[in-house]
């Protein structure tokens, strides 16, 4: 009995030790499946959504169509896509407000009781609404969005805008609690002012008038309190049912603090107008905010009484074949200069991969070919100097609508047409002089004006591509839609672009979405191990894993066979000085290798080795620690073996590689793990001798990714674990060996 | 004759590329080394080093503000405490043979130590205590008999002494208060208390978990994998790995203590802290290395002994102190050397842990080799480098010297 609890005892010592040295392992390997948003989190979590087969995601409506654009402060791309989605649709966005997503079945739940508008709000209707709405509201902002709105989409788009969005949304519900706040303390200081008048009323007055004011402050205190109580909420904008109680809260304090119980006389004096103007006007002013908004939403629910036939979005992820067909029935569409085209046909045929960055580089390296004549110092550098002024001069052309500048022969006429259509700002200027300025260098102007026009065009051209790649890449796949959807798009990963079919966005604002992803086993596989692939993307570990593999497996050859050698030479053979030089040998294992750091970086370096397989292979192809283990095991062999072999005419070499190595199989593999393991994880020296990727290893790839993605913990463990897999599972397969390699080192 | 001179050609020969190697990269380097810490060789003179004589050593042991008092009265102060403590050890044990002379030196040491503020007094009364001591230790084989618990008593008075009284200004104290003032000596103390943390820590886990697998259990082989796999895997994966486990806000660790009611700790972030933090990862990832080395050494042990303790009726804490602990103690010893020079060179996981910088703030992680580092490859002075690469190597000597002579006296070698 005393022994099964002893041994259980032993048992869960052990077995807790070995969980607690696991447990960073198994940490690392749960974070690398995480998804983002999932790797902050307190309590930490071992599981993760990726494993699930369907997500719900939280989204948010971004009101990308909403708000005027300063065209001039755009770059080329986002002019003309911005001049592309006005031209063609109505686009509703939601934001995903989660993790990205990066395939699946998207679902997007309409509410039941959804209701939206198709087509355009007749003026006639929308005229007399503005009417109406003229008398309700005392709001400035209001009444001149309503003044200046050409049609109810626009007036209502601005108006939602005003209410719910921005930093200063009028229902935000710190600003609002605020704007409360800031009024009714003001209109109690000014009641003290007015307690003061007292004095300018008759005296028979004077009871009921101060009775007023003290009432007065009393009721605005009370709602006062009452409405701090609205700015903590764990929404930020208020809802119906707390913006009622404001409103109710706020309408009983005018009640009281209105001057109705007071003579009509009295009412008239200045001292009542002032009161009136002074205090109960800004508190009325603060209630018809809310008024205003309850009047216009109302309206504009009211107009939105079409009901869809489904209540669901659904679409999923096109496959790359798809996506490219996509791009290439577009690309058919555009007509780019026969020079362009060529380019691009040239780099499609290869992959399509990242093509407007490829065809850009494709390009440029054609300009140079045919400007070679231009006097310039180095045409590279000009070439890319020119290309800013241009793509921003391009951009105020297009805004101005003209897209072609082989049209002007001289700088003067561009800028003419420029000032002509007032896109002549600042940019535009500094732009022009920094052209003519390099246009002088050119020497030959019309060469030089060739030069301009074929930039201008490659800009348009990669712009315009980019924008094809881009939308092809994020296109999807529709499966299921209401009537009113023509198209959807994925932007990034985390923007779901809704084309719309007739309807304005402005009456799809308004809802609540919930979305879902499903995602088939396939898919689940490939999201566990997104981080992976992501992390594998995001630094060439492609060259590391192959550099590490390549270096280490060629110091470990080298070492055996040199240290094979010599320990040959140390336990066989006989030779004046043997036991000097093995001492010698042995002494430099004393030697802690920091103190050789500096000179053999210099000795690296003078012979021009840094950034080279050489300054990583050759410095660590001794080891002496291997001679050492190596020469112990051959003392071990008989000697009547060495005799006979050798007076069989067998040479020393042949007896150390045919039957010595052979017999030592054991040993020889064990100094060859640990060296490979060794070199495997070597960071120090591999930090201090490689500057480029091209030649680093993983350990010091995967130091400079941790200080590139900083705390972006998934993605690092994912890359950790990576790194250090095939070192585990090559340790897990000859164990045997390690074991045996050192603890033999303990007992020599 | 002439075949022996061709197996000696030969056995040469065999060696030549072995002996390349190490020439160019092992001994020509450490005199080169050598040569350089005597040359200023920075950025400034990267072609023509200039020689400066012992400027690079005196360049790193440059205060910033020179500390209260200087080296040589703090030395002095320690011998005067050295020589006192070792007097009150020798007459105590001298108790029952010279009374008198005994008593003497007793009444005058514990004086001493009544008047270490009036420093005159002090070392005259030091001397005299020389004096006496010789007198007592004449004719005496007191040393030779109980030598090395006459040692130990004495250091745990000097230690204690040291520490608990803040008049006198040993050693120690110049040391402490110099740490703030130099960068080196501010490294030195770190690879220190790094050393003092991890390595005896790690030799005890490592030996509770020998002697746990060397018990008879079942799937002793996943168990012993499961604690070696940390000492192979690369030491900036798992750094990284444990960058993550100690983070202050999300990590693994601070959860774990968490069930033990214990706040938050800011691992990576705290200046007192960053040490610590270092040493458990390294524990971490050699205690298996060192499990496996003792539970060798424990393997190695003849069973025929624990068969005879077994028949004398001895329990099993009388059989690991009287069997297992001195014929392990080689392999202890050995292991001890291993893990003190490895301990020295700590690196990899400050750079990683701490993301290219030595600690959080205040270089609470700068040790020796980072330093070393520091000066080489950021701030590219060379002669600096090599000067405190030197001096590294001159305290692992020094350490394992030490070791070594000690272990001569105490370490029982079996074979």
């Amino acid at each position: 009995m005393r022994k099964f609890i002893l041994s259980t005892f032993i048992y869960l010592l052990v077995a807790c030790g070995a969980i607690l040295m696991l447990l960073p392992f198994a940490w690392m390997v749960s974070t690398s499946f995480k998804a983002r948003s999932e790797v902050e989190k307190w309590p930490p979590q071992w599981g993760s959504k990726n494993f699930s087969g369907s997500w719900y995601v939280k989204v948010k409506v971004s009101r990308s169509s909403a708000g005027g654009v300063d065209w001039r402060g755009l770059t080329l791309r986002e002019a003309l896509t911005l001049k592309d989605s006005q031209k063609t649709a109505d686009v509703l966005s939601l934001q995903i407000d989660d993790d990205p997503i990066y395939r699946g079945t998207i679902t997007i739940n309409l509410p039941e009781e959804f209701r939206y508008f198709q087509g355009k709000l007749d003026q006639e209707n929308f005229n007399k609404f503005i009417e109406q709405l003229n008398n309700i509201t005392q709001n400035k902002q209001v009444l001149d969005l309503a003044r200046s709105s050409q049609d109810a989409e626009e007036f209502f788009s601005n108006f939602f805008v005003l209410y719910h969005h921005g930093q200063s949304a009028l229902l935000d519900r710190r600003n609002y609690v605020a704007e409360i706040e800031k009024i009714m303390s003001n209109s109690l200081s000014q009641l003290e002012i007015f307690e003061r008048y007292a004095n300018r009323i008759p005296e028979n007055e004077r009871e009921n008038y101060l009775l007023l004011v003290s009432n007065a402050k009393k009721s605005i205190n009370n709602a006062l309190s009452n409405a701090s109580v609205f700015k903590k909420g764990t929404i930020a904008l208020l809802q119906r049912s707390e913006i009622e109680n404001l409103q109710e809260i706020i309408k009983n304090c005018i009640k009281q603090i209105l001057p109705d119980s007071l003579s009509e006389e009295l009412k008239n004096t200045p001292v009542m107008q002032l009161y009136v103007n002074r205090i109960v006007q800004p508190i009325q002013n603060l209630v018809n905010v809310l008024d205003t908004y309850d009047f216009v939403n109302q309206f504009f629910k009211s107009v939105q009484t079409q009901k869809t036939d489904t209540h669901e979005i659904v679409f999923k992820f096109l496959s790359k074949t798809e996506r490219d067909k996509i791009m290439l029935d577009q690309l058919a569409q555009m007509n780019f200069p026969e020079r362009i085209h060529h380019v691009i046909d040239n780099e499609l045929s290869r992959s399509t991969n990242s093509l407007p960055e490829r065809v850009d580089k494709a390009l440029d390296e054609q300009l140079y070919r045919y400007f070679e004549a231009l006097q310039v110092d180095n045409l590279r550098t000009y070439v890319q100097q020119l290309k800013q002024p241009i793509s921003t001069l391009s951009n105020a052309l297009i805004y101005a609508g003209v897209s072609d500048l082989s049209q002007f022969q001289s700088f003067d006429s561009l800028a003419e047409k420029l000032r002509e259509s007032g896109v002549m700002g600042q940019a535009a200027q500094i732009s022009l002089e920094k052209l003519e300025s390099l246009s002088q260098t050119a020497g030959d102007t019309e060469l030089f004006w060739q030069l301009l026009v074929q930039i201008s065009e490659n800009i348009q051209a990669v712009s315009e591509l980019r924008r094809i790649y881009n939308q092809s890449q994020s296109s999807m796949k529709i499966v299921q839609v209401p009537d009113f959807v023509k198209n959807i798009r994925l932007n990034r990963n985390q923007n779901i672009e809704i084309e719309l079919n007739n309807v304005h966005p402005v009456y799809l604002e308004d809802e609540n979405y919930s979305v879902h992803v499903d995602y088939s086993p396939r898919e689940v596989f490939a999201n566990i191990f997104q981080n992976y692939v992501m992390a594998w993307k995001s630094a060439p570990f492609g060259i590391y894993y192959i550099n590490t593999a390549f270096v280490s497996i060629v110091t470990t050859i080298l070492e055996i066979i040199f240290a094979a050698m010599a320990a040959y030479a140390f336990a066989i053979m006989r030779f004046p000085g043997k036991n000097l030089i093995f001492a010698l040998f042995l002494g430099t294992m004393m030697i802690p290798g920091e103190v050789l750091l500096v000179p053999n970086f210099i000795t690296i370096s003078k012979l021009g080795w840094i950034d080279t397989y050489y300054a990583l292979i050759i410095p660590w192809i001794v080891s002496v620690f291997a001679i050492f283990l190596m020469r112990q095991h051959f003392l071990t062999l008989p000697s009547e073996l060495k005799d006979a072999a050798l007076i069989d005419g067998c040479s020393h070499f042949r007896y150390l590689w045919t039957i010595v190595a052979p017999l030592s199989k054991p040993t020889i593999i064990t100094s060859a793990l640990l060296k490979f393991v060794g070199s495997w994880n070597a960071f120090l020296w591999v930090l201090i001798v490689t500057n480029k990727d091209k030649f680093r290893t993983l350990p010091v790839g995967l130091q400079t990714f941790s200080t590139d993605v900083g705390t972006v913990y998934n993605q690092l463990m994912a890359a950790a674990t990576f790194s250090i897999l095939p070192i585990v599972i090559l340790f897990l397969f000859t164990q045997k060996y390690f074991i045996r390699g050192v603890a033999h080192t303990g007992l020599k | 004759m002439k075949r022996k001179a061709r197996e000696a050609l030969l056995a040469y020969l065999f060696l030549v590329p072995s002996f390349l190697i190490l020439g160019i990269f092992v001994f020509w380097p450490v005199g080169f080394s050598f040569v350089l810490s005597f040359f200023r060789w920075d950025f400034k003179n990267m072609k023509n080093p200039v020689f400066a004589g012992i400027e690079n050593y005196a360049e790193i042991f440059r205060f910033q503000s020179p500390p209260s008092h200087s080296f040589i009265y703090s030395l002095i102060e320690t011998l005067i405490v050295i020589c006192v403590c070792f007097s009150i050890v020798l007459s105590i044990y001298n108790v029952k043979r010279r009374r008198y002379l005994s008593t003497a030196v007793f009444l005058a040491s514990i004086f001493c130590i009544w008047v270490a503020n009036k420093h005159l007094i002090f070392s005259l009364l030091a001397v005299v205590l020389i004096v006496l001591d010789y007198l007592l230790l004449k004719n005496n084989k007191i040393l030779s008999k109980h030598g090395i618990s006459v040692g130990f008593t004495t250091i745990v008075l000097i230690i204690l002494w040291i520490f608990l009284d803040k008049r006198i200004y040993t050693v120690v104290d110049f040391f402490f208060e110099s740490r703030d003032k130099n960068l080196f000596i501010k490294a030195i103390y770190n690879t220190l208390y790094y050393v003092v943390l991890s390595v005896p820590t790690t030799i005890f886990i490592a030996l509770v978990i020998a002697l746990l697998l060397n018990s008879n259990i079942k799937l002793r082989a996943f168990f012993r994998t499961a604690y070696f796999i940390p000492f192979v895997t690369s030491a900036v994966a798992i750094s990284l790995v444990w960058r993550w486990i100690f983070d202050d806000a999300y990590g693994l660790l601070n959860y774990l203590l968490s069930f033990l009611n214990i706040s938050k700790i800011a691992w990576l972030k705290d200046e007192r802290w960053t040490i610590p933090t270092i040493a458990i990862v390294s524990i971490w990832k050699t205690v298996g290395y060192d499990a496996v080395i003792l539970l060798a050494g424990l393997q190695n042990i003849d069973k025929s002994y624990y068969e005879a303790a077994q028949v004398d009726g001895a329990t099993s804490w009388d059989r690991f102190i009287h069997i297992t602990w001195p014929l392990l103690s080689p392999t202890t010893f050995f292991l001890l050397v291993v893990s003190l020079i490895s301990s020295f060179k700590v690196f990899t996981e400050i750079y990683v842990l701490y993301s290219g910088l030595p600690g959080p703030y205040n270089n609470s992680g700068m040790t020796m080799v980072y330093y070393v580092f520091d000066r080489f490859y950021v701030q590219q002075r060379m002669g600096i480098a090599c000067a405190a690469a030197y001096i590294l190597f001159a305290i692992i000597l020094i350490f394992t010297g030490l070791q070594f002579w000690l272990s001569r006296k105490t370490v029982e070698y079996v074979s």
